[in-house]
């Protein structure tokens, strides 16, 4: 068999993604492989790598990694003043504004900003939070909120509004650092400032087999008393493994 | 029961008190965030110098607003108006608290006298950024150039900056420059000035 047809990379492709470390790839099922070689075929490259963790084993061989909450990992990663990130948030918003003209089309594209951090940034959140598999919706909701937000805005969210199928909550924000400085003009009225939040959630959430469409329900910068955001689970994709040996 | 449990309200953003500026994320948030608007300013450009542009004027838009509101802040409602003076500011206050730390240098161009260069070994936008070879002498730096035109040009010294990767005797990564060249009209006013 020729490996562009290798069914081991080509889903390989579609299911993992690369860390920063080059040579170790993590899946979101919390599999860890290490890269033995990268072939260059046309114009697709052929990974080779071998199996290094797996969650069963570090289930049975390992004793489990504590999880780390929210203020201890906001407290021992590199900061910024957060400043800057709203200023250079805001300029972004202007930019869009002015290029995109359509308020519509802005919160469009702050949403698919939004999404490209996510999918990116969940591989981030695993790797420091130590966080163990989530039992339900529940469990992801509040991990996000307590530990999701710290570690990477420094400010924690409240999770309410539950339905009655556990299917929908609400995070809930007093303090978010993208609008300090703030006020929406009247010619923009119809913008989700914030958006890029809910794209970071929907993205980072379908890394981990989660499909959920995320809407504003309140915001502070259209008069209301917080930032809501309602997230309502639509689907869970169901793991399997990566490929299957005898393929 | 008035006030119990709510935060205030304010109508304006002026009414509200401005922060003390000690507030954090993290960096990878900001990383995040940089790199989808250097990826997102990619999509509407065609040449590198376009990209550039770009970069640099969303920079600029940080710099104003940064020159205000530290002005206002830490200095009382007054701002330089001697070149020595907000060169200085940049160097030492702006970059303070918007990277953390003071810039590496501040030097004085030694061909032309109306040249200033900031440098910086590491700098914060470039620190998760590697540049492709076929995008040339492009530099995320731009952006960086962006802010210290916009807080020069709205202190009323027009300049124009740029922003260079410089190589580094013994180290892996260039370090990069910010190039600043005062408008005629500010070195006039400087020497008039005395």
């Amino acid at each position: 068999m020729g490996p562009e047809r290798n069914p081991k990379t080509t889903r390989l492709l579609g299911l993992f993604w690369i860390t920063r470390n080059p040579r170790l790839l993590r899946a979101g099922l919390g599999h860890n492989y290490a890269i033995q070689s990268i072939e260059q075929r046309g114009s697709s490259q052929i990974f080779n790598f071998t199996v290094l963790s797996s969650r069963k084993q570090i289930k049975g061989s390992m004793p489990p990694v504590a999880p780390r909450s929210g203020d201890a990992i906001f407290a021992n990663v590199e900061r910024v003043n957060a400043e800057l990130f709203t200023l250079t948030y805001g300029a972004i918003v202007r930019q869009l504004l002015t290029d995109l003209e359509e308020v519509e089309e802005v919160n469009k594209q702050l949403d698919q900003m939004g999404y490209n951090i996510g999918i990116r940034l969940v591989d981030e959140f695993l790797a420091k939070s130590n966080v163990s598999r989530c039992v339900d919706f529940k469990e992801t909701a509040d991990v996000i909120a307590k530990v999701g937000f710290k570690m990477f805005l420094g400010v924690t969210a409240s999770v309410t509004n539950w339905d009655a199928d556990g299917t929908s909550c609400s995070f809930v924000l007093e303090d978010n650092p993208l609008v300090d400085f703030v006020e929406l003009p009247d010619t923009c009225q119809g913008l989700y400032y914030c958006n890029i939040l809910s794209g970071v959630i929907r993205g980072a959430l379908e890394m981990v087999s989660m499909k959920t469409e995320v809407t504003w329900v309140r915001d502070m910068l259209r008069g209301d008393d917080a930032f809501e955001l309602q997230v309502k689970l639509l689907k869970q994709v169901p793991e399997e493994y990566p490929y299957k040996d005898d393929e | 029961m008035i006030g119990v449990g709510k935060i205030k309200q304010y109508s304006n953003v002026l009414d509200k008190p401005l922060s003390k500026g000690k507030q954090e994320v993290s960096l990878s948030a900001f990383a995040f965030l940089f790199s989808e608007l250097v990826q997102y300013n990619q999509t509407q450009v065609d040449n590198i110098a376009e990209l550039e542009r770009r970069l640099e004027d969303a920079g600029y838009a940080v710099g104003a607003r940064v020159l205000e509101l530290l002005c206002h802040r830490d200095k009382g409602n007054r701002r330089e108006t001697r070149l020595l003076g907000i060169l200085s500011f940049v160097h030492s206050t702006v970059w303070k608290v918007l990277f953390g730390k003071v810039a590496d240098s501040l030097e004085k161009g030694t061909e032309h006298e109306d040249e200033y260069m900031i440098s910086e070994k590491e700098l914060l936008v470039n620190r998760f950024i590697s540049i492709p070879k076929d995008m040339g002498t492009f530099n995320c730096g731009a952006f960086v150039a962006g802010i210290v035109r916009g807080v020069l040009d709205s202190a009323g010294f027009p300049a124009v900056v740029t922003a260079h990767f410089v190589p580094m005797e013994g180290q892996q990564r260039p370090r990069t420059t910010i190039l600043i060249k005062f408008a005629e009209e500010v070195l006039r006013r400087e020497a008039r000035l005395g």
